[in-house]
């Protein structure tokens, strides 16, 4: 009986050390080709994209280096929400990076959801302050509990740093400065209409709103030029009535912290409706949200020759 | 809560608070009342069928016991177990038959009502084919008079504290009650060795459920869903993965079961014995399930003749029994044809001889081991049609290109954390062969060290780290 105690009890203490180790030191791990340590490491960028997977899949990075004056890094995560892109953005200027240009990705979906890491790739890219910042939003906005505590500090990533030396490899090769290289291909006109839409939503989120709200202070405080990018999607979306009203609504916030804009930098909006993006064009997509490596391609041709335009 | 296994964890700690502070002979009354909060809180309206059915069969027993004549104990035998066997048809297999009848009509243009004529519940009182075999296999030991009745208001406790034993309720095993019911009238008490047992027994469940069952569960319903959506590597993967998470599912909710009763101070037989490291098919049967394997041979294939009959009569008896353990594990076809294919298969099988290289005992277990993944493949599938159109995509789809290993490992997660997931589920099934490999062929160890303390360590290190909680389940709860 002894014995089995002991064994039991001396795991249950080393699982408790590597908890603690891994979500301080996990961040430390050699930096992989995307997410926030990767552009730690870089120390400055001149561009910094921070979004959803409507930038990974929406902006082409060798685009962007081409056509952009300086250095260009996509951080991007799943589902990435304005409260959480807030976080990652005074992290990153805490930690001591250099931005000149900031471009957030105003997609109204993550706007509208509970405050929540949707990507635990976050978690590994963070210290445990952040960590506890974060839980504390998701615990007082959605009422957050054990199994979702267990799952945030305990079990997320462990995966993920067990396998680190191969499967960093394998996914890393996947992206450089941020930006997704595999070129995913079009769908048809059919296939688009085939897929479900995404619902509707009750509305923009307070506490994302506020999100925005943090962002704007940030590169207020930082002196950068902030812009917010609407990355298009399919025209069934478009002509989605739930989707035009969230739409609409964030983008309502946002304008109306561009009139109290007191930054030294630029601010602007810049939508799909800004460029001339063919949004009829199904081989542009890989679904109603995404677009195809050839849809990436044409759009970032566009948004650069209108981000120049507009400097 | 009966599904949840940290809630009946949890459970069990109560349980234990007040278990061992009780005089020893008033233990099954807190076992009894244990067991029934237990199986209420699952659903009232089931109570009725376990206690009603426990009810009668504990007056059958007593009345058996009690008749002059070979007879009349017949009689008392039938009444109890068709009771018994009444109430599990009715919830089981009624539905299973009115589906057929109307097939058949259809067939012999006959046309019957479509609707189900009789106004009961669909789903089946949980556990009802576990107690129900505990409650033939009580009569059928009275008749056979390897035991005596249990008499009286305490008997009549015992009795119903061994049907209703929560932490076997819900997958068994299937406990033989002359085992289980002479150790309540000793009353429980705690041995250390026996506490110590039964935690090791835990995490060793713990960890097949939570590490391995569970991990494998997102990637088997997804590709068994919708098999066409993924190339052909995916189905075998699927089928092969399949394999390890009934195996960690069944076998592992049965070492925590068995564990449960273990720190309540009650001996109980394992129910699993490294089944995928059989040599033939009637070694696996010998080390699967093996309560259940041990009550067919007992009350089904021995009364039946066993092989003391004919050959052609013996034939049939081992099929009978096979075609009987497919029907008791769901009502419909895919498991009567699963149990088809393991009774032939028994029955063209032949005893492995010990002495043979190792190089033919590798390539023997291999071949076992594929072909009980190829007959789970019809207990997996919804129906018949959808176990031959999963195997004929896994066929004509089935290609080595770089894209399609991709997409076969892209089900895990759905996203670029699919290929941790894969290694890590590879990780761990490597684990559990290596210590299934050391149980097998290793040194025997003491009885009372199922885990060393390393792997108990490196069990309990991953429960906690890697254990998923999410998909709570017990497969084998569904039958």
């Amino acid at each position: 009986m002894k014995r089995v105690i002991k064994a039991i009890g001396a795991a249950l203490a080393l699982s408790l050390v590597l908890i603690l180790a891994k979500n301080e030191y996990a961040r430390l791990l050699p930096a992989s080709t995307y997410g926030m340590q990767a552009v730690l490491r870089k120390g400055e960028t001149e561009n910094l994209f921070i979004g959803s997977s409507m930038f990974r899949q929406g902006l082409d990075i060798d685009v962007l280096e081409e056509r952009l004056e300086g250095s260009s890094y996509i951080l991007s995560y799943n589902g990435n929400q304005p409260a959480l892109m807030a976080m990652e953005l005074q992290y990153l200027l805490e930690q001591g990076l250099k931005i000149r240009n900031l471009y957030i990705d105003l997609y109204p979906y993550t706007a509208a959801a509970d405050p929540w890491i949707s990507d635990t790739k976050i978690l590994l890219d963070t210290d445990l302050k952040f960590k506890a910042r974060a839980w504390r939003l998701m615990k007082d906005s959605t009422g957050a509990g054990f199994r979702d505590f267990y799952e945030f500090f305990v079990t997320a990533n462990n995966e993920q740093l067990l396998t680190y030396p191969l499967n960093n490899k394998i996914v890393s090769a996947q992206f450089r400065n941020g930006g997704s290289l595999i070129a995913q291909p079009g769908k048809t006109k059919e296939e688009l209409y085939g897929l479900g839409t995404l619902g509707s939503r009750d509305g923009v989120n307070r506490t994302q709103a506020e999100g925005y709200g943090k962002i704007v202070e940030l590169a207020e405080e930082y002196e950068l030029n902030l812009w917010f990018l609407e990355t298009p999607k399919y025209e069934r979306m478009y002509a989605d009535a739930d989707y035009q009203k969230l739409y609409g609504e964030a983008l309502d916030i946002v304008r109306e912290l561009q009139q109290d804009w007191t930054g030294t930098g630029s601010f602007t909006i810049l939508c799909t409706e800004n460029l001339e993006f063919d949004i009829t064009d199904a081989g542009c997509y890989q679904d109603l949200i995404h677009l195809s490596a050839e849809g990436r391609e044409n759009y970032t041709k566009l948004l650069c020759e209108n981000l120049k335009m507009a400097e | 809560m009966t599904s949840d296994i940290i809630l009946t964890l949890l459970f069990l700690a109560g349980v234990l608070a007040v278990y061992y502070l009780v005089p020893r002979g008033r233990r099954v009354w807190v076992l009894l009342a244990a067991s029934v909060i237990f199986y209420v809180s699952a659903g009232f309206w089931m109570l009725k069928w376990i206690v009603g059915s426990g009810l009668w069969t504990f007056y059958a027993g007593v009345k058996m016991e009690q008749a002059e004549t070979k007879e009349k104990k017949k009689v008392w035998l039938r009444a109890g177990i068709l009771a018994v066997l009444g109430f599990l048809f009715a919830e089981k297999y009624l539905g299973f038959l009115w589906k057929n009848l109307l097939l058949l009509s259809s067939v012999l243009r006959f046309p019957l009502a479509a609707d189900f004529p009789f106004s009961m519940k669909v789903l089946a009182p949980l556990g009802i084919s576990y107690y129900s075999f505990k409650m033939i296999s009580y009569l059928a030991d009275i008749y056979q008079e390897k035991r005596h009745a249990e008499r009286g208001v305490e008997g009549c406790g015992i009795y119903l504290a061994y049907v209703l034993f929560f932490p076997q309720i819900l997958c068994g095993p299937i406990e033989r009650s002359e085992h289980f019911t002479g150790q309540l009238h000793e009353g429980p008490v705690y041995r250390s060795e026996l506490f110590s047992l039964g935690l090791q027994r835990i995490v060793l469940g713990l960890f097949k459920k939570m590490v391995i069952a569970n991990r494998l569960a997102g990637y088997v319903d997804a590709v068994f869903g919708a098999p066409e959506s993924y190339p052909g590597l995916a189905c075998v993967m699927a089928a092969f993965f399949y394999s390890f998470q009934l195996y960690c599912d069944f076998s592992g909710y049965s070492d925590i079961a068995v564990g449960m009763a273990n720190v309540l101070g009650l001996d109980s037989r394992k129910n699993f014995d490294c089944p995928y490291f059989s040599r033939g098919i009637k070694e696996f049967w010998a080390r699967w399930h093996i309560s259940l394997s041990g009550w067919l041979r007992d009350y089904i294939y021995i009364p039946l003749g066993g092989n003391r009959v004919s050959k052609t009569r013996h034939r049939l008896n081992v099929l009978a029994t096979f075609l009987l353990s497919g029907l008791w594990h769901g009502a419909d076809w895919s498991f009567v044809l699963w149990g088809g294919i393991h009774g032939v298969w028994n029955l063209v099988s032949t005893k492995k001889e010990e002495a043979v290289s190792l190089g033919r005992r590798i390539w023997q277990t291999l071949i076992t081991f594929c072909g009980v993944t190829l007959a789970w493949v019809f207990f997996r599938a919804d129906s018949l049609g959808q176990a031959v159109s999963f195997l004929r995509h896994a066929i004509t789809g089935f290609s080595l290109s770089y894209a399609e290993i991709q997409n076969s490992i892209l089900p895990f997660t759905g996203d670029n954390t699919c290929a941790a997931y894969f290694l890590t589920a590879c990780g761990f099934l490597f684990l559990l062969f290596f210590y299934e490999r050391e149980q097998v062929y290793g040194k025997k160890r003491d009885r009372d060290v199922i885990l060393g303390s390393g792997w108990l360590a490196v069990m309990t290190v991953s429960v906690v780290l890697f254990g998923v909680f999410g998909a709570s389940g017990f497969l084998y709860a569904n039958f």
